[in-house]
């Protein structure tokens, strides 16, 4: 029977009939032919060949497409389906993607509906950061590296000749692989068992600096390949239940972070400096560093929702929690000169770190009426780090002999924060009339810190909106926002007391550290206002158009120095035009604008300088000016009686970043470069069905991609007097990938 | 009369062509079912008939309210719209989840939460998205083979025609891979309603940094406290004009908490560039500026990491 036979039109003479026949007209019976092509489940085989144009390209970073030449479009989609009347529910399915590339995943799924499902996971994920990035280090063995035999060292990158002689490369990247297994089961009738399980290696190098030198004055740099050689576990295992009007959850969470490289010994390319022990230089002078330490998180969480009427319904989540990391310590210095002089040792072997987590999530939802909804919520996030506290006398950068004098600035103490967020929200939704909506929400977060500048910090939110319909075919509406934050008196020295010994902190004039008129942007009085306009037109049923504009303003009214306003201004619009299933396209386009201003106050070293802090013409500001553009469009259309399928996609993406620094006239300030970043991204693909089982399938991937940042243009790795760089470059590249495959499938 | 006549000759003879033929192979359907597929057929604008090729219709799963009643299941029994559709003048559904006659969203999402209620979806009530008055269908297909929204790329676009602002940060310079498919929506967020702040999956926005960053999750001996916190102090998931998805380019994101005497307080600007010169340039402004010393900005755990230079 042909599909046209069933068109209402056709029908509605007959409709007539079975107006007046129906219901003793169902059969509970249709044909074959009229399901058949709607119930038909293909399985489906991709094979083919890409390539890629250039290598080290911006979109090679997260896709795959990394390395130039050409690669396997490989793809598997196989499906054994439930059939919906057969007698065995069960689906099996087998999905391998990407198989060619370098982010490939293979799933295996096995259900039988109803009753069970388990599934077996591989994935593999590459994240490029830096090809071949340079560093004057070797890998001597496992956790050591070491400098060239003919080094020459220099108390400066001016001085060492062999420098750019001995550069070696490396890939600063990250190798995801991840290999996952789990399911779900049900039982008496209205339980459900689910556990996953993932156990991801990731391995690769990072970019990170050796670094030498006791002070801020006298530091010295190279940077090293840092390997990462991580091994994450977590499991899962639930028990919920569930009824119409009541459902609860039991659930266990574990996550095992191991890394097989707990540390980093590397050798000193630089000749020893004034404030420097001499062994700390050249040849002599090794140092080590820290990589994340082994960590556990447990979790073991109880959720819940009831149905108390059909109008009010309460609904909550308590979990507790701990982390736990107790790697053994490194020791203060691997050089063994500055070792002797250790007259205090460590307090302990390990941290015997600890966070206890208690998080809460309760809410309210009522719906006294159609017209009227409202939620009322409560959460809790508290950290409670019971982290001992140690005394530590430290070495700086295993260059300097220990200073154990009462009066030491090494003498410090670790601090465990401990913290505690609790936020009290009440919203409302009221449909004032059929066509408009009133929203409204009161919240109140405070949230509780130890050792830190501001104990208690209290936040008060309003949130306002209306929406109103202008017929069936505009929408439209406002919401603003208002929220003020304030606390407990402001004390910048809280941390740098709680971290020195106080005969230490008796010697500094002040007492502080940080300059007292600093205010940090998360502690500190913050008054935000912001407002939203949006509308949605739908002129037909084909055309959605929605345009939203918005501004917001981050006013830190007490802070003089740190950050002291912020703020946003965005407009977005969105169209979307879908005539039929054969065809449709969309279009978006924002435009953003981030703002925020700090100020700052040049204090210089070389002892107190009192006059310094009473001089006006030390202050500086920091006018950041970010603006972003994107828009994009797309299509998708099918042609040739839906053998031939088109899409393409369109995007382009600007930033700019503008700094501009002003300062009084005892400092020298000239003005920065803008950051910018700039991609045009187009994607063409095409599918032609040749016959029944096979289909052709065309891609094309094209970017351009360029940014400037003076941070690293033109920036060798003697570059800087101090630091050895690892040559890293802002990307600036052209991609073309190609991708053609034959799709078999079948039934 | 005799147009009349004729048009009940040729109705009846459509209909004895739909139900009569010989040669047609049956398959038996639930309920009133095959009733509602005279109309409701392939031609739809919005097609239905491939809710036989979804789980939804598997029959043998005892839990499918399909397998009893049909499309009534969730459309409701409908009488009076078999009788006489609304496009002929007569009744919508009872439970219409498109169109001009749709029903009301409490109606709908009762529906599905008929069936899918608890675990995942346990939160639903009073969530972001139930308490703007979403529909379950408002993200959901359930006529198909696939629902895009329970596909990784397909959902991407679900969550983005919506959520603009979010849309746009993806595509700017420094975003996690969502644009390229490794990461996706429900990666972090529920949209059924998380345990978490922004309906997130975890119950704090730094448990789920850790499940893909758990080096970072210590505790350390020298914390820095901001981090320790809330990584969105320093960092924007849904990306970021500035390096590492920070909110503000180092080194003055430093500065905005760090002004102490002699180089955290420094104004830094044009003067710090590299010259003609080598070498040149300042330490605290070029390659990594702060971090070119202060390597372990997350944290350390070595005893001479005070300053997480080590």
């Amino acid at each position: 029977m042909k599909r046209q036979n069933l068109q209402l039109s056709h029908l509605l003479p007959a409709s007539l009939c079975l107006a007046l026949l129906a219901p003793s007209l169902t059969t509970g019976q249709v044909t074959e032919e009229e399901l058949s092509p709607f119930i038909a489940r293909y399985s489906s085989v991709e094979a083919g060949l890409g390539h890629v144009s250039d290598s080290g390209s911006r979109l090679g970073r997260f896709s795959g497409f990394g390395d130039d030449g050409v690669f396997a479009v490989l793809g598997l989609d196989w499906i054994q389906a439930a059939e919906f009347d057969g007698d065995r529910p069960v689906t099996i399915r087998l999905r391998a993607e990407d198989l060619g590339l370098d982010v490939r995943t293979v799933r295996l799924d096995y259900r039988q509906h109803g009753a069970f499902g388990v599934y077996a996971e591989y994935d593999e994920r590459s994240a490029r950061f830096i090809d071949d990035a340079v560093t004057v280090y070797r890998e001597q063995a496992q956790g050591q590296l070491a400098l060239p035999a003919n080094w020459v060292a220099a108390t400066s990158t001016a001085g060492m000749t062999a420098l750019l002689p001995s550069l070696q490369t490396f890939d600063v990247k990250s190798d995801r692989r991840s290999m996952a297994a789990g399911g779900d089961a049900r039982f008496a009738e209205r339980w459900q068992i689910s556990t996953d399980f993932r156990q991801e290696d990731r391995d690769g190098h990072r970019a990170m600096a050796a670094m030498f030198g006791p002070t801020g004055g006298t530091p010295r740099a190279a940077f090293m390949p840092v390997p990462t050689d991580y091994r994450t576990r977590e499991l899962d295992l639930a028990v919920n239940y569930a009824d119409r009007r009541r459902q609860f959850r039991v659930r266990y969470h574990a996550s095992m972070f191991d890394n097989n490289q707990p540390a980093l010994t590397f050798a000193n390319p630089f000749a020893a400096i004034g404030g420097w022990h001499p062994s700390a230089g050249y040849p002599d002078g090794i140092g080590q560093m820290g990589l994340p330490p082994d960590n556990t998180f447990h979790q073991l969480g109880i959720g819940g929702s009831h149905a108390w009427s059909a109008r009010l319904n309460v609904s909550g989540e308590v979990a507790v929690g701990r982390m736990r990391q107790d790697e053994d310590f490194l020791p203060y210095t691997v050089n063994p000169v500055l070792a002797e002089s250790i007259v205090q040792g460590l307090p302990r072997a390990s941290l015997d770190g600890r966070i206890d987590t208690t998080a809460v999530n309760l809410r309210l939802a009522g719906r006294p009426n159609q017209r009227l909804n409202w939620t009322a919520s409560y959460r809790l996030d508290d950290r409670d780090n019971r982290t001992p506290i140690g005394e530590f006398v430290y070495i700086g950068s295993d260059s300097q002999l220990q200073d154990a004098g009462e009066t030491s600035s090494r003498r410090r103490y670790n601090l465990p924060y401990d913290y505690r967020d609790q936020r009290l929200r009440l919203a409302g939704n009221w449909r004032m009339a059929q066509s408009t909506r009133l929203q409204g929400a009161v919240e109140h977060r405070r949230i509780d810190r130890s050792f830190t500048a501001r104990e208690r910090t209290d936040e008060d939110r309003l949130e306002l909106g209306l929406r109103r319909a202008f017929g069936q075919r505009l929408t439209a509406g406002i919401n603003l926002e208002w929220a003020d934050r304030s606390g407990s008196t402001y004390d910048g020295a809280v941390g740098f007391r709680a971290g020195h010994s106080e005969a230490y902190v008796d010697t500094i004039p002040g007492g502080w550290g940080e300059l007292p008129a600093l205010r940090l942007y998360h502690l500190a009085d913050r008054r935000r206002e912001g407002v939203n306009v949006n509308a949605a037109i739908t002129p037909n049923d084909d055309w959605s158009i929605t345009v939203q504009g918005g501004t917001s303003k981050d006013d830190f009214r007490r802070s003089e120095i740190g950050l002291v306003e912020a703020g946003n201004d965005l407009f977005a619009a969105d169209f979307s035009y879908s005539p039929a299933r054969h065809w449709s396209a969309h279009a978006f386009i924002t435009h953003e604008r981030i703002r925020s201003d700090q100020d700052g106050f040049s204090f210089r070293g070389g002892g107190f300088r009192p006059d310094d802090l009473a001089n006006p013409d030390r202050w500086w500001q920091a006018r950041h000016r970010d603006r972003v553009d994107t828009l994009g469009a797309g299509l998708r259309r099918l042609f040739m009686d839906e053998r031939l399928e088109l899409r393409a996609d369109y995007v382009h993406a600007d930033a700019r970043a503008g700094i501009d620094v002003q300062s009084g006239p005892a400092l020298d300030t000239e003005p920065l470069p803008d950051l910018t970043s700039r991609r045009h991204t187009f994607n063409l693909a095409a599918r032609y069905q040749l016959n029944e089982q096979l289909s052709l399938r065309a891609r094309w991937w094209f970017e351009r991609y360029q940014s400037a940042d003076w941070a690293l243009d033109d920036v060798g790795p003697d570059q800087l007097a101090d630091v050895i760089l690892p040559g890293e470059t802002s990307y600036n590249d052209r991609v073309n990938v190609l991708m053609l495959s034959l799709i078999h499938r079948w039934q | 009369m005799r147009k009349t006549l004729s048009v009940l000759t040729i109705s009846l003879g459509l209909l004895a062509s739909m139900t009569t033929s010989a040669e047609e192979v049956y398959i038996d359907v639930p309920g009133h079912v095959a009733n509602c597929l005279r109309c409701h057929d392939g031609g739809d604008k919005h097609p239905v008939l491939e809710i036989f090729a979804s789980p939804h219709a598997v029959l043998a799963d005892p839990h499918t309210r399909f397998a009893e009643d049909g499309c009534a299941a969730c459309h409701g029994e409908s009488i009076d719209h078999s009788r006489l559709p609304a496009p002929a003048g007569g009744e919508p559904a009872e439970i219409a989840f498109r169109g001009p006659h749709r029903s009301d969203t409490e109606t709908l999402n009762k529906t599905c939460m008929n069936c899918h209620a608890g675990a995942d979806m346990m939160h639903w009530h009073g969530s972001d998205h139930d308490f703007k008055g979403m529909a379950c269908v408002d993200c959901h297909t359930i006529h198909t083979r696939a629902d895009p929204a329970m596909d990784h790329r397909g959902q991407i676009e679900n969550c983005t025609s919506c959520h603009t602002k979010q849309h746009a940060e993806i595509h700017r310079a420094f975003a996690h891979p969502v644009r390229e498919g490794q990461v996706t929506c429900t990666d972090c967020h529920n949209p059924h309603g998380g345990v978490g702040p922004s309906d997130l999956k975890t119950m704090t926005v730094n448990e789920n940094c850790y499940s893909c960053h758990a080096e970072k999750r210590g505790p350390f001996l020298w914390e820095h406290q901001p981090v320790r916190e809330d990584c969105t102090q320093c960092h924007q998931p849904h990306g970021s004009v500035h390096r590492d998805l920070l909110v503000q380019r180092t080194p003055f994101l430093c500065q905005q908490c760090h002004m102490g005497q002699f180089h955290p307080s420094a104004a830094l600007s044009g003067t710090g560039l590299p010259g003609d010169d080598l070498p040149s340039g300042s330490r605290s402004l070029i390659g990594r500026d702060c971090m070119n010393c202060h390597v372990q900005v997350h944290g350390s755990n070595h005893p001479a990491g005070v300053g997480q230079t080590r």
